[in-house]
């Protein structure tokens, strides 16, 4: 990807330097919108959750293009004054050296480099901009898209652009209260649906009362879990649409699951979908930790006989 | 009037539902599902994030949760509660496609793999693939393959044992009892029969709506006819690719 893609360039225009940009650095926002229909997947950023603080912090649209760099290290520099704000996996933060609080936003000037170490917890962290990267949009999103629908990953020397702001707005930050701790066992709450009433019961309790540890294969497409085996007694289903956290069993019985960068549609069962707030946590979570299941329901809303016409 | 529900709605999360419709392997219920999900983009597809039709079921994604979701379950609610007797026919006309197929073995490394594995000439596969008129079942895998249904029992093959790792544009394949073209190179397991000039998949970075993006959707029609070298060419040619 060259630079005029990302945004047609403007001399007002400020430009942020990816020196180094890291192994896997996404423009990213809420995700495209419609583009299922095609086979391909609706992207946006993996947890939503770190992703939104970000751009409230600095008062951006909630759909504000911003970074999602994963693990890191990485770094970047800006040629004009702006705000940026990070939230989402711990980092070390430094601008121009100096150590910065993460879950929050920070003045920069001129010249001003921001650098990120490898992660120490969690897995992605977000970096927003004040007014959101400026970049071209593919289906109402920022996310960048190849020809054959995988998503573009920032390189060295690539650069962003950004509308430059001298600005007197106090920095401000996340509540401690409201950042999430990524080294603690996840719990997933899963609602039941799709095949879930199709499985033997004695299969739906051992993936409800085991532990299961988080795969190395796992991404943004899915995470792949091991534990014990949930075994599928009957023939292959039909082919479905897949919803972001679906849960699938392929043969092997080990669960996947299935995140933004999910295939469409599917032929393996699912035994329900884990609600979406708990797949943000599970973004953030790394290959060896653990994660349990928990039955749950839906906030309720009028259906009628149960979930079921 | 029927004795059952045709269909059953299903919540699978904060924000996506999904519509599944009664029918069997023989006859999927492909353009009830088109049918229904035309009618759905029409009335409320401004609330809608993502649609996913497919050969038995439609998913709806919405952009709104909690309070909102009520009311558009209402609205969906109504919509089913209608949909039995909306014209069955032509209300929502589905495309008819015709795709060139250039059917030769420089171009196809699997036609004679097809022909001898049923005991046919490749004269009598052609025949075969091209006197069917397909429906699209479903439209992913990749960006804008179709999978077509369904082919003569006579030449449905299934996938090969190890899929290559690179299948050209264009070429038309047989898996099970499907047909579908690919759009863009890709590894891929389908047995590949012929070639098309015809570009399925537009640019996608140049596409405002994604819907304009694919030559296919759900619910369309689709023929093949077999094309000499000398058309294949000319075609190609036409179509830029």
């Amino acid at each position: 990807m060259t630079p005029s893609q990302l945004s047609t360039t403007k001399t007002t225009e400020g430009r942020a330097h990816l020196n180094k940009a890291g192994p896997l650095t996404l423009l990213q926002d809420r995700g495209r919108q419609g583009s299922q229909i095609l086979g391909i997947c609706t992207s946006g950023a993996a947890d939503a959750y770190a992703f939104a603080w970000s751009n409230t912090l600095l008062g951006n649209q909630e759909n504000a293009a911003a970074l999602e760099i994963s693990l890191g290290p990485f770094e970047v520099s800006f040629d004009s004054s702006t705000r940026i704000a990070l939230c989402g996996a711990e980092c070390g933060a430094t601008l121009n050296g100096k150590k910065i609080i993460p879950w929050s936003s920070h003045k920069v000037k001129p010249g001003d480099t921001l650098r990120l170490s490898m992660a120490s917890s969690g897995l992605r962290i977000y970096l927003a901009i004040a007014g959101g990267f400026l970049c071209n949009h593919i289906f109402s999103s920022c996310a960048q898209l190849s020809n054959d629908g995988k998503n573009l990953s920032l390189q060295n020397a690539d650069q962003l652009h950004y509308q430059p702001v001298e600005n007197i707005t106090p920095c401000r930050n996340v509540h401690w209260q409201a950042i999430p701790d990524y080294t603690t066992t996840l719990e997933l709450n899963l609602y039941p649906c799709y095949q879930f009433l199709h499985f033997e019961k004695n299969e739906i309790l051992k993936l409800l009362s085991d532990d299961y540890r988080i795969g190395v294969d796992s991404n943004r497409m899915g995470y792949r879990l091991e534990g014990q085996n949930v075994n599928w007694h009957r023939k292959g289903i039909v082919s479905e649409g897949i919803a972001f956290g679906s849960v699938q069993i392929p043969p092997n019985g080990q669960p996947i699951v299935l995140l933004n960068d999910r295939q469409t549609i599917g032929g393996y069962p699912k035994v329900g979908c884990i609600a979406a707030a708990d797949c943000y946590q599970l973004a953030q979570r790394r290959p060896g930790q653990k994660v349990t299941f928990k039955r749950a329901s839906l906030p309720s809303v009028t259906l009628t006989e149960g979930n079921r016409l | 009037m029927k004795e059952h529900t045709p269909f059953a709605l299903e919540r699978l999360n904060e924000n996506t539902l999904i519509i599944q419709f009664t029918g069997d392997d023989a006859s999927p219920p492909t353009e009830a599902v088109a049918r229904l999900w035309a009618v759905i983009d029409q009335q409320i597809g401004h609330q809608l994030r993502n649609a996913v039709p497919a050969s038995c079921s439609l998913l709806l994604e919405f952009e709104l949760e909690g309070a909102h979701l009520n009311q558009i379950l209402q609205q969906i609610q109504g919509i089913l509660a209608g949909f039995e007797s909306t014209p069955q026919e032509g209300y929502f006309p589905a495309n008819q496609h015709v795709i060139p197929v250039y059917y030769h073995r420089s171009v196809a490394p699997d036609l004679h793999y097809v022909a001898e594995s049923h005991n046919l000439s490749i004269e009598a596969v052609i025949d075969l693939h091209t006197s069917t008129t397909y429906t699209v079942e479903a439209v992913g895998f990749v960006p804008g393959f179709a999978y077509m249904g369904s082919v003569p029992p006579t030449i449905a093959t299934p996938r090969q044992a190890t899929p290559r790792t690179r299948v050209e544009t264009g070429s038309v394949g047989i898996a099970e009892n499907q047909t579908g073209i690919y759009p863009r190179p890709s590894p891929g397991g389908w047995n590949i029969i012929g070639l098309t000039p015809t570009q399925v998949l537009h640019p996608l970075n140049q596409c405002i709506n994604p819907a304009d993006a694919c030559v296919f959707k759900t619910g369309d029609r689709v023929q093949f006819r077999s094309i000499s070298c000398a058309e294949f060419e000319h075609l190609h040619e036409e179509s830029g690719q």
